[in-house]
């Protein structure tokens, strides 16, 4: 029999999340979902139809008691994990700019959630991604991150948020490549999700797409010869193949 | 008419040799720190130097602080704002993370100028119009430095997302910036006399976004 594939993704419940792991699925893979939200079905249902393959597991990433139940559940069950995905992420219901009032207890959740939550997993999936094959972090962070592209005048917890992750995944990488982990730093593009709370339906991609895109690229392998290894390199990638300045 | 300048972080002795180069180029300087006023009132003995407690942590203490600053002035030309390296409380390595740490160094680091250049916005429509924030090399993405505690690099990166989004604001209406990186501390002395030098000269490419350390050397951001 052969050995399974074993992801981890966070905010699973819908959007990209959701995406992503209907992906995995169709391509063969265990899953172990993170759910946040617990009357939200699509999931569940998901579950009903796999349930050899598909965990789900409660996970609120600004929690560290949660990510710690979270890789307790998983070591229980697989003791390892191939590739972890780390996915959730809010964006802001208050787009201030700075002549407006700054919504503090916003501006300290995005950033538990999208900052600090990836950090969080991070650190308690390290021991069950070395034990795994892949040893392969995933990131879905935004171009809104970009400092050399930045535009918006409102906007800055979301934007704080993502570049002060993508900051954290350089001392991630500058630790952890050695020992041979990969890294796939991403920006999935507009994607019609619920990032607002709401459907969006103006974005330029269904999440299934963003989903298929997004999946292919955090499982594909980045070109390697004598002396020359791309992972070597950290970059952020967007759903086309561009490459994002930091 | 004099200049004002606000600090913050006086108590720190950065912050304080900074208060003093102002003070002796004729500034008026409104110090402002965390610590209690009466902890540290002798360390300045000119009427120059006005101490204000203000713990950029908490939006109430930065808007009290504003206000009584209000009752000293009605115009600060430059505001100087940003933590002094909080580096050494945490250790590298994603293992040694603490998630608390991480969020207290963003509500300082980041958080913090933010608030108070929020509060201060109002008092900064006539006059320099020039913020200067301090931050550290290691918040650089492009160096990607190893060796920071992973919280305060990650403070220090979103800070620079604040200064982009700021600079791209408020440089279209006339406020120029500084970002600063003051060095270690055996250096205090001549770090601030660079600091005020820096703070308060003209750049030729006041469209760009810089940062320079203390040395005057360009860092990526
Ligand atoms: N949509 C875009 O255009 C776009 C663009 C660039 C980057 N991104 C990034 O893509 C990622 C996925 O977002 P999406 O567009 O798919 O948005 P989404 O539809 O809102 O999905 C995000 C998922 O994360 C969950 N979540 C929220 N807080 C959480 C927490 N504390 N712990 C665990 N899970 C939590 C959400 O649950 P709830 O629904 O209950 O909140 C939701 O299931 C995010 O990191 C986002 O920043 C999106």
């Amino acid at each position: 029999m052969s050995r399974s594939r074993i992801a981890f993704v966070t905010g699973a419940d819908r959007g990209l999340g959701l995406g992503i792991t209907k992906r995995l699925l169709e391509l063969g893979w265990d899953v172990f979902a993170g759910s946040y939200l617990a009357d939200w079905p699509e999931l569940t249902e998901l579950s009903q139809k796999e349930p050899e393959r598909l965990h789900v597991i409660p996970l609120d990433v600004a929690s560290d008691e949660s990510v710690q139940a979270a890789s307790r559940a998983v070591e229980a069950t697989s003791g390892r994990v191939d590739v972890l995905i780390n996915n959730a992420g809010i964006a802001t219901h208050y787009p201030r700019t700075i002549h407006e009032e700054q919504v503090e207890e916003e501006l300290l959740q995005i950033y538990n959630v999208n900052a600090v939550g990836p950090m969080r997993m991070a650190q308690s999936f390290v021991p069950l991604l070395r034990a795994g094959a892949g040893k392969r972090m995933c990131f879905v962070s935004s171009e809104a991150g970009s400092i050399n592209r930045s535009f918006r005048d409102n906007w800055y917890g979301y934007c704080m948020s993502k570049t002060a992750l993508n900051r954290g995944v350089q001392c991630l990488f500058d630790e952890l490549r050695p020992e041979g982990f990969t890294f796939r730093l991403y920006h999935p593009g507009w994607v019609r999700s619920y990032m607002s709370g709401e459907l969006n339906t103006d974005g330029d991609l269904n999440a299934d797409d963003a989903a298929r895109m997004a999946v292919a690229y955090f499982l594909r392998n980045r070109y390697e010869d004598q002396g020359m290894q791309e992972e070597d390199r950290l970059v952020m990638r967007d759903w086309l193949g561009r490459e994002w300045p930091w | 008419m004099d200049q004002i300048v606000l600090i913050t972080e006086a108590h720190h002795p950065w912050g304080r040799a900074l208060v003093r180069e102002f003070a002796q180029k004729g500034w008026r300087v409104m110090a402002c720190s965390p610590v209690s006023v009466e902890m540290f009132q002798d360390a300045f003995d000119t009427d120059r130097i006005h101490i204000f407690t203000m713990d950029m942590r908490s939006r109430e203490s930065v808007q009290q602080a504003v206000e009584r600053i209000q009752e000293q002035t009605s115009r600060v030309d430059l505001l100087v704002c940003g933590t002094l390296s909080s580096q050494g409380k945490e250790s590298a390595g994603i293992a040694n993370m603490s998630a608390d740490l991480v969020l207290e160094d963003y509500q300082a680091n980041a958080l913090g100028p933010i608030r108070v250049i929020e509060a201060c916005l109002p008092l900064m429509d006539h006059g320099l119009r020039r913020i200067a924030l301090l931050s550290d090399v290691q918040g650089s993405l492009g160096l990607g430095l190893s060796g920071a505690g992973t919280g305060y690099a990650m403070s220090k990166a979103a800070l620079h997302m604040a200064y982009t989004m700021l600079h791209g604001d408020l440089g279209r209406k006339g406020f120029t910036f500084r970002l600063f990186e003051p060095g270690p501390e055996p250096e205090t002395e001549v770090s601030a006399e660079a600091a005020a030098a820096y703070f308060t000269g003209s750049r030729e490419d006041e469209e760009r976004m810089v940062m320079l350390d203390w040395r005057g050397q360009e860092v990526p951001l």
